[in-house]
């Protein structure tokens, strides 16, 4: 029992590694603004100060999948994610959209039908092997619909607190079929803090303030989600915990 | 010659008679004709503020097989919105890049059409999240939504499979349709 004083915060609700990953790299620039400023570069100068953030300011560890300007594939991010055990992957972008016009935030999650219905879906058109596969889509749905909780929960957390720091700037959440989160095997996110492509949006991107107030919205959030965890752990004490 | 006066008088509007209904029995049968060669299709277009695909029915000529037809629904498609922007409905957006061109479909024995665009359908895309999103179910739904008995959509670039369109969403499989994305009550007339 006494060892439960030692315990520190993150122990405490299992929340232990971050990951976080700037969108795009190397010869992948991703968006563009108007000025020629690249989401590449923005979103791996926001990761890396985020980062900064949460290991100075919390007793987490962070992993980036990337921490310089490198081509880095989808499937390489997800490994590196999956391999380094972490508890919650935010995948960092910019956002674009048709019209020049709209700015925003957006954050993007699965959702548990999206997530069922890839799962379901045969990697090729021949149906032979199906039924083989029968057992894997079920063990692995079975553990995605968890980990699309709590990553719509993160969400919903970051979406208040973004809101709550930068009023003036419309914050949506959708969930979307977003191809590097379904490989991810913990509760995943993808947020987009600004629309490259307008021009109010581009100017803020390079603000340092807006930076801070993002950057604070996260860690924010981060805190909140463990507070909420240890909530959840008070109400109902883990099994884990009372075995150790 | 009053005899004849009479005969003029009585055969010129019986003349005149037959010649108007003649031409509008005529019209009523082109247009007719013109009816049964046309369809109604259904277009996906984004709302202005970019929030969800919008239909917008279209009346064009459809004949020939399944990959002409198609091909055409596309090529409707890139031409982008040709609703009237009025009062009460905005303009609807183009979620295709200005420049890309169809170089043909082709349906597969599984029932999934294969639609390969050129190069600029990816080169010249905005790259958001919810763009990519607007774009490919612009798409996917279009199709799904004419052509029923078609259940899966792949999108290829230049002839190659793309495993995503801007780097967020997965094209390397055929998709399918996507009605969370679309607000019917919000119809348009091209």
């Amino acid at each position: 029992m006494l060892l439960l004083f030692y315990f520190n915060e993150a122990d405490s609700t299992g929340l232990k590694t971050i990951v976080i990953d700037p969108g795009h790299g190397g010869s992948d620039k991703g968006g563009e603004g108007r000025d020629g400023i690249l989401e590449k570069d923005t979103v791996l100068q926001i990761s890396l100060s985020l980062r900064n953030k949460i290991t100075g300011k919390m007793k987490l560890n962070v992993v980036m999948t990337r921490d310089k300007d490198n081509d880095v594939p989808l499937e390489k991010r997800a490994s590196i994610a999956n391999e380094s055990n972490g508890d919650l992957f935010m995948s960092i972008h910019t956002g674009s959209a048709h019209s020049d016009e709209l700015s925003g935030i957006w954050i993007f999650h699965l959702d548990y039908e999206t997530v069922r219905s890839e799962l379901g879906k045969s990697d090729t058109d021949d149906i032979e092997g199906d039924e083989k596969k029968d057992l894997e889509v079920i063990l692995k749905d079975m553990a995605q619909s968890e980990y699309v909780n709590e990553g719509a929960r993160f969400s919903e957390l970051l979406q208040k607190n973004l809101i709550e720091l930068i009023p003036d700037q419309k914050v949506g959440l959708k969930p979307i079929p977003i191809s590097i989160l379904k490989d991810i095997n913990m509760p995943s996110v993808l947020i987009e803090i600004g629309n490259i492509t307008n021009n109010k949006d581009g100017k803020r991107l390079k603000d340092k303030e807006y930076v801070n107030k993002i950057t604070d919205a996260i860690l924010n959030s981060i805190n909140d989600y463990i507070m909420a965890n240890e909530g959840e752990s008070s109400e109902n004490p883990s099994s884990d915990r009372d075995d150790k | 010659m009053k005899r004849y006066i009479l005969i003029l008088i009585i055969l010129i509007p019986a003349i005149a008679g037959y010649l108007y209904f003649s031409v509008k029995s005529g019209k009523r049968t082109t247009t007719t004709n013109i009816i049964t060669d046309k369809n109604d299709i259904v277009l996906y277009f984004s709302s202005e503020d970019e929030e969800y695909l919008v239909p917008e029915i279209r009346e064009i000529k459809l004949s020939g097989p399944i990959e002409t037809q198609t091909l055409k629904v596309i090529q409707e498609l890139i031409k982008g919105s040709q609703a009237q922007q009025t009062q009460s409905a905005k303009g609807l957006i183009n979620v295709i890049p200005d420049g890309v061109k169809v170089n043909g479909t082709r349906l597969n024995g599984m029932g999934a059409l294969y639609i390969d665009f050129s190069r600029e359908l990816k080169e010249s895309h905005p790259g958001g999240s919810w763009a990519e999103m607007l774009t490919i179910y612009s798409i996917v739904d279009t199709i799904t939504k004419n052509f029923p008995d078609i259940k899966r959509v792949k999108i290829l670039i230049d002839g190659r499979e793309i495993e995503t369109l801007a780097g967020h969403i997965d094209t390397s499989k055929p998709l399918t349709k996507n009605m969370d994305i679309v607000r019917i009550d919000d119809e348009r007339k091209g």
